[in-house]
């Protein structure tokens, strides 16, 4: 024993305290992804492409079959608008209307486009700026006059339209692009 | 020849090899080059020209303004001859409304429903045997035909309505960028044709009027008509030659179009102008979206092709009622 322990010099617990170390930073980025399976999901999501959020997340009784557009079938869906979008460096959209169930008919029209960059989803948003659009309360990067609202969310830009007439529009559009906003991260 | 020694030198195989080559690679050229083109069949049927002669002292284009879109078209009618002077008793009518987008009429996405419906009632009572609205839409076809108004207007006036799923299209001469499109089946079987465009602004073109909205009879491919826009609309224009053109500015997106969204990029016009020169028509149309002809490339396009005049002031104004 007296003969182990003579061999033990303090280089040796300097390579223990860099293994230690090298294991702390190995294992500590792994430990905080299991913790947060949102952040695996997120990510998940955005390989899969532009996304609208689910109608159960923004308690709609109805979401038509969502259509997939890209960059040689934009124009076929918004016809001459679609230049502009390739320009801004548009990489694919997601585009359906969801239907609430509220009493009166109440239905959006709902565009997810990605961008190959932040600035170009920026930049379509600001082009398509409704005049009297304003912040929407407690949804990050989106405005709206109650009729259309946009949001921005890094190379993600959502769309939203009301389709139906009567009340309850804007509350609407605020709730998706919420729901939205919150699928999207941080 | 000798029977002796059959082989071949290195320097023949290489030359050999190159010509293979060279062959292979011209026909996969030849097929990728090709690939994907339409070509219109040589027996494919030309368009019919629906247009009528003018007579008498009619005027050739009219435009009305007030607040009811109905009575701005029977005005301009009135003042055209009315629909008799272009319909005649057995006629089969079809009429191409704007129908492309998932938009109320508010909106001034689409085509007016009442100024449509209004058309529809003339034609019929001008004797027209079957009268026909049609129009392949960007959007959903049910739920444009729906929301617009479209549908339920026009059935109620007396018109078969027919949206993408119930539409065939089939193959036609057409000319240039536009070759090898198809267009809809029953634009061959009409003996008139009423182009009834909504006035509103097009993010590419800056307007879209009546010429433009000939897309809108075109099968699968047209957007490949938005490399060139100006001139693939006077081109359009010089094969679909309407009997009638109406051109709706009841309501007019000023912004965000064609499809727009906003009811605060609308303005309501109230104005109607109808008549047998589509290019006046359309520089007309200009005019209500703040807009001179001269803006609109396609306009100038047209005029050029001698396909009309873009001089506004032939439009006779009948004033608001």
């Amino acid at each position: 024993v007296q003969e182990a322990r003579a061999r033990f010099r303090p280089v040796h617990a300097a390579l223990l305290a860099l293994l230690a170390a090298a294991l702390a930073l190995v294992l500590a980025p792994a430990r905080r992804l299991r913790e947060d399976p949102s952040d695996v999901l997120r990510a998940l999501r955005a390989a899969r492409g532009p996304a609208l959020p689910s109608p159960a997340a923004v308690g709609a009784a109805s979401l038509s079959a969502p259509g997939r557009y890209g960059k040689d079938t934009l124009a076929d869906v918004i016809d001459g608008a679609a230049e502009a979008y390739l320009a801004n460096g548009f990489v694919a959209a997601r585009m359906a209307v969801y239907a609430f169930d509220r009493g009166a008919p109440l239905e959006v029209s709902a565009e997810a486009h990605r961008f190959e960059r932040p600035d170009g989803a920026r930049a379509q948003a600001a082009a398509e700026r409704p005049r009297r659009a304003e912040p929407v309360p407690g949804v990050e990067g989106a405005i709206s006059d109650g009729t259309v609202l946009l949001a921005v969310a890094g190379r993600d830009y959502l769309k939203l339209t009301v389709v139906t007439p009567g009340a309850g529009g804007p509350e609407a559009l605020a709730t998706i692009a919420a729901a939205w906003r919150k699928e999207q991260g941080p | 020849m000798s029977g002796g020694d059959a082989r071949i030198g290195r320097r023949e195989a290489v030359v050999r090899l190159s010509q293979a080559a060279l062959a292979g690679a011209a026909v996969a050229g030849g097929g990728a080059f090709f690939a994907g083109r339409s070509v219109a069949r040589a027996d494919a049927p030309a368009i019919p020209d629906w247009r009528v002669p003018v007579t008498g002292a009619a005027a050739r284009t009219v435009a009305a303004r007030g607040e009811d879109p109905e009575k701005n078209v029977q005005r301009v009618l009135a003042a055209l001859g009315g629909m008799e002077a272009f319909v005649r008793r057995g006629d089969v009518v079809l009429l191409k409304p704007n129908v492309g987008w998932d938009r109320l009429p508010e909106q001034a996405a689409n085509t007016d429903p009442r100024v449509l419906a209004t058309l529809v009632r003339a034609c019929r009572q001008a004797g027209a045997k079957e009268i026909l609205v049609a129009d392949i839409s960007c959007n959903d076809a049910q739920r444009c035909f729906t929301r617009s108004g479209i549908r339920r207007a026009a059935e109620e006036a007396g018109a078969r309505v027919l949206d993408a799923r119930e539409l065939r299209t089939v193959s036609v001469a057409i000319p240039g960028a536009a070759a090898g499109l198809e267009v809809i089946e029953p634009l061959l079987r009409a003996t008139r044709v009423v182009n009834v465009p909504v006035a509103k602004h097009h993010g590419l073109s800056r307007a879209t009027l009546g010429m433009k909205n000939w897309f809108g009879v075109l099968g699968k491919g047209r957007a490949r008509l938005h490399q060139d826009i100006d001139r693939s609309i006077a081109e359009l224009a010089a094969v679909f030659r309407p009997t009638l053109t109406v051109v709706d500015a009841t309501r007019v997106l000023l912004a965000n179009g064609p499809q727009g969204g906003s009811l605060d990029d609308v303005r309501a016009v109230g104005a109607i102008c109808a008549g047998v020169d589509p290019v006046l028509c359309d520089a007309w149309g200009a005019g209500a979206l703040d807009l001179r002809p001269s803006q609109l490339g396609f306009i100038g396009e047209a005029e050029r092709r001698g396909l009309g005049r873009s001089d506004v002031s032939l439009v006779r104004e009948l004033g608001k009622a």
